[in-house]
C-alpha cells in the first residue's frame, strides 16, 4: 500500500481569533478519488490553501506526495494541479494566453494538443478574453489549467459551481479519466451530491476538525433511508415499530411510511409478510448521513 | 534566466503597459515643455527678480537660480517636478503588480504554480524597474536632444545623463519603499501610501525644512538630497550618498521578498 498522497495531523491555523483549523486529522489515499465535505466556513479552503503552500500552518504537520509543503516548494506543486475556490484571472488575457502563460510558468513541460482537447470538452473558447466571463466559464479554465498538465495530484476548491449539467458529467469523466491514469484527486465541495458521483472517499470537516471519514459506500449503508408503503389492508403498525433501526413509523390510513437505519433486510422481511401494493424506496441520500454530523451542533 | 523568469516578467510588463505609456508621455512632456520655453525666458530679468524677491519660495520648490540654463533646468525639472514624477511612476506600478495584484486575488493561483515566490515578486519589482528605467532613458534623450536646438548652453550631456538617472534611482528608492510594505502584507492602498509618505517627508526635509537655518542639517536625512543634492544640473550628484541610496533600496527589496515568503498569500 503506497503512503497517503496528503497526511495532515494535529493540523492548526489561527486566523486572530478565530480558530479556522483546531488539529485536523486527514488522509487522503493514493489513487482515490476523495470528497472533503462541510458547509461553508468549516475550514476547507484554509486546508487547501495550506497545501499549496499559500497559507501557513500554526501548528502540527502536513504532508503532500511526501514533503512538506514549504520544504517542497515549486518542485512538488508542479506535480500538483488547483483550482481556487474563488477563480480571479488575469483579465488582460485571452483564454488561449492564460493558459499558454500557465503552461509556461510550468516549466513548458504541456501537451497542447491535449489543452486544445480539454478546451473542446468542456466547451470553452480559447479566443474569448478572460473579461467578461461568466463564473461557469472562469471555472472552466480553471479547470483545464489544473488537468492540462496530467498532475499527479489534483486540488480542486469548489471545482463544479456555476456549471451546467452536462459539463459537470463531463467534469466527472474527466476527474475518472486522471485517477484512471493514477492521478489522486481531493475536491472540496459543500454540495453532497457532486462528490458523492465522483467520490469514492469522503472527509467530512466541521469547525475544523474531521468528523467523519469513510468510504462513499459505508456511509450510505450508514444513511437513515426513508421509505412509504401502501398496504391492501390496515398498516401492520407494531410490527414495523418493532423492527431494529426503524423509527419516526407514521401510519395514516393504508399508508405506513417510517425510517430505516443500516441494512434495510430485516424492514423488508417484515413488508414481505404483508399485503404491500406500493412501495417508495428512494435512493439513500448521503445528504442524510452528513446532516447528522452537523446536528450534533444543535 | 530561465523561461519561467521571463515569462513572470513579460507578465508583469504587460500588466502595466497602458498605464507605463502614459506617465512616459506626462513626464517626456515636462521635459519638452520646460527646455521650449528656456529660449523665451532666457535673459528675462522678471525671472531673476523673482526668484530675488521671493527667496524662500521659490527655494522651497527647488527654485534657486533661474538665470542660468543649467539652473533653470534643474528649478523647473530635475529639483522638484522629475523625482516626484518619477517616483510617483515607480510607487504606483510596484504597488500595483505586487500589492495590487495579491488585493485582487490573482496572487493566488500564480503562486499555486510551480514558481516560487521570490521569482514572482522580484519579476513585479524587476517590471516597475524597466518601465521606470524605460521612462528615465527617454527623458534623459529627449533633454539631451534639445539642448543645442534650444540654446540651452554650458549643460554638458553626461550631466544630464546623470542627473536624470538620480531621478530614476530616487523612483526606484520609492518605489522599494512599496515593495517592502507589500512584501510584509499591507495593501496596495496602505503600500502606496507609506511610499507617498516617504516622499512627501524627504521633500519637506530637502526644501521646506533648510529654509530656517537652524534645521538645514536636516536635509541630510532626505533620500531627496541623498538623489540629487538640491540642484543636480548645476552641481552634479553626489556618488557616496548616491551609493547610499541604493543600497538602502538593495535591503528593502530584500526584505520584502524575506517577508513575503514567511507569510500567507492573501486569497481572492
Amino acid at each position: 500500500m503506497a503512503a497517503p498522497v496528503i497526511r495532515c495531523a494535529a493540523l492548526e491555523k489561527h486566523f486572530g481569533d478565530v480558530v479556522a483549523l483546531d488539529r485536523l486529522d486527514l488522509e487522503v489515499p493514493h489513487g482515490q478519488v476523495v470528497g472533503f465535505l462541510g458547509p461553508n466556513g468549516a475550514g476547507k479552503s484554509t486546508t487547501i490553501r495550506i497545501l499549496l503552500d499559500l497559507a501557513r500552518p500554526d501548528g502540527g504537520r502536513v504532508e503532500v506526495l511526501g514533503s512538506d509543503p514549504r520544504a517542497g516548494g515549486p518542485e512538488l506543486r508542479r506535480r500538483i494541479g488547483y483550482i481556487p475556490g474563488e477563480l480571479r484571472l488575469d483579465e488582460r488575457l485571452t483564454v488561449d494566453q492564460t493558459l499558454r502563460s500557465w503552461a509556461r510558468l510550468r516549466g513548458g513541460v504541456v501537451d497542447q494538443a491535449f489543452v486544445d482537447e480539454l478546451c473542446e470538452r468542456v466547451q470553452l473558447d480559447p479566443s474569448r478574453h478572460t473579461k467578461g466571463l461568466s463564473s461557469g466559464n472562469r471555472r472552466k479554465v480553471g479547470l483545464v489549467g489544473a488537468f492540462m498538465s496530467r498532475p499527479e495530484l489534483l486540488v480542486l476548491d469548489e471545482p463544479t459551481g456555476g456549471l451546467d449539467p452536462l459539463i459537470q458529467a463531463q467534469f466527472q469523466t474527466m476527474v475518472e479519466e486522471a485517477r484512471g491514469a493514477g492521478a489522486t484527486v481531493f475536491l472540496s465541495s459543500h454540495v453532497l451530491s457532486e462528490v458523492q458521483r465522483v467520490a469514492s472517499h469522503v472527509i467530512v470537516i466541521r469547525r475544523g476538525r474531521a468528523v467523519a471519514t469513510g468510504a462513499v459506500d459505508e456511509l450510505r449503508a450508514s444513511a437513515r433511508q426513508p421509505f412509504t408503503a401502501w398496504f391492501a389492508g390496515d398498516p401492520p403498525e407494531a410490527e414495523l415499530r418493532a423492527v431494529p433501526g426503524v423509527s419516526c413509523v407514521v401510519v395514516r390510513g393504508r399508508e405506513a411510511s417510517g425510517v430505516v437505519e443500516g441494512a434495510p433486510a430485516a424492514l423488508l422481511g417484515v413488508l414481505g409478510r404483508f399485503p404491500v401494493e406500493h412501495l417508495h424506496w428512494p435512493e439513500p441520500d448521503l445528504e442524510d448521513a452528513f446532516l447528522r454530523f452537523y446536528e450534533d451542533d444543535a | 534566466m530561465s523561461g519561467q523568469s521571463a515569462e513572470l516578467l513579460r507578465r508583469g510588463l504587460h500588466a502595466q503597459r497602458r498605464s507605463a505609456f502614459w506617465w512616459a508621455v506626462g513626464v517626456i512632456a515636462l521635459a519638452l515643455v520646460s527646455v521650449a520655453f528656456w529660449p523665451s525666458l532666457q535673459g528675462s530679468s522678471a525671472l531673476t527678480d523673482i526668484t530675488k524677491s521671493s527667496k524662500s519660495l521659490m527655494e522651497a520648490f527647488g527654485v534657486q537660480d533661474l538665470a542660468t540654463a543649467s539652473g533653470y533646468l534643474d528649478g523647473q525639472m530635475y529639483a522638484l517636478m522629475l523625482p516626484l514624477l518619477l517616483s510617483g511612476l515607480a510607487i504606483a506600478s510596484t504597488s500595483a503588480l505586487t500589492a495590487g495584484d495579491e488585493d485582487a486575488g490573482r496572487m493566488e493561483l500564480l503562486q499555486a504554480l510551480p514558481v516560487s515566490r521570490s521569482s514572482v515578486w522580484l519579476a513585479r519589482m524587476g517590471a516597475a524597474a524597466i518601465v521606470l528605467a524605460i521612462v528615465t532613458a527617454l527623458t534623459a534623450i529627449v533633454v539631451v536632444a534639445s539642448l543645442a536646438p534650444f540654446s540651452l548652453d554650458g549643460i554638458s550631456a553626461t550631466r544630464i545623463v546623470v542627473a536624470t538617472l538620480a531621478c530614476g534611482a530616487l523612483g526606484l528608492f520609492h518605489g522599494s519603499i512599496a515593495y517592502g510594505a507589500a512584501g510584509a502584507g499591507a495593501s496596495r492602498a496602505v503600500s502606496a501610501g507609506i511610499a507617498i509618505a516617504v516622499l512627501v517627508v524627504g521633500y519637506v526635509a530637502s526644501y521646506l525644512l533648510p529654509l530656517s537655518d537652524a534645521l538645514s542639517g536636516l536635509r541630510t536625512v532626505s533620500p531627496w538630497y541623498w538623489a540629487i543634492g538640491t540642484q543636480p544640473v548645476t552641481n552634479g550628484v553626489s556618488g557616496a550618498w548616491m551609493l547610499l541610496l541604493l543600497a538602502i533600496t538593495a535591503v528593502l527589496v530584500v526584505a520584502g521578498t524575506v517577508l513575503v515568503n514567511r507569510r500567507d498569500i492573501r486569497g481572492a
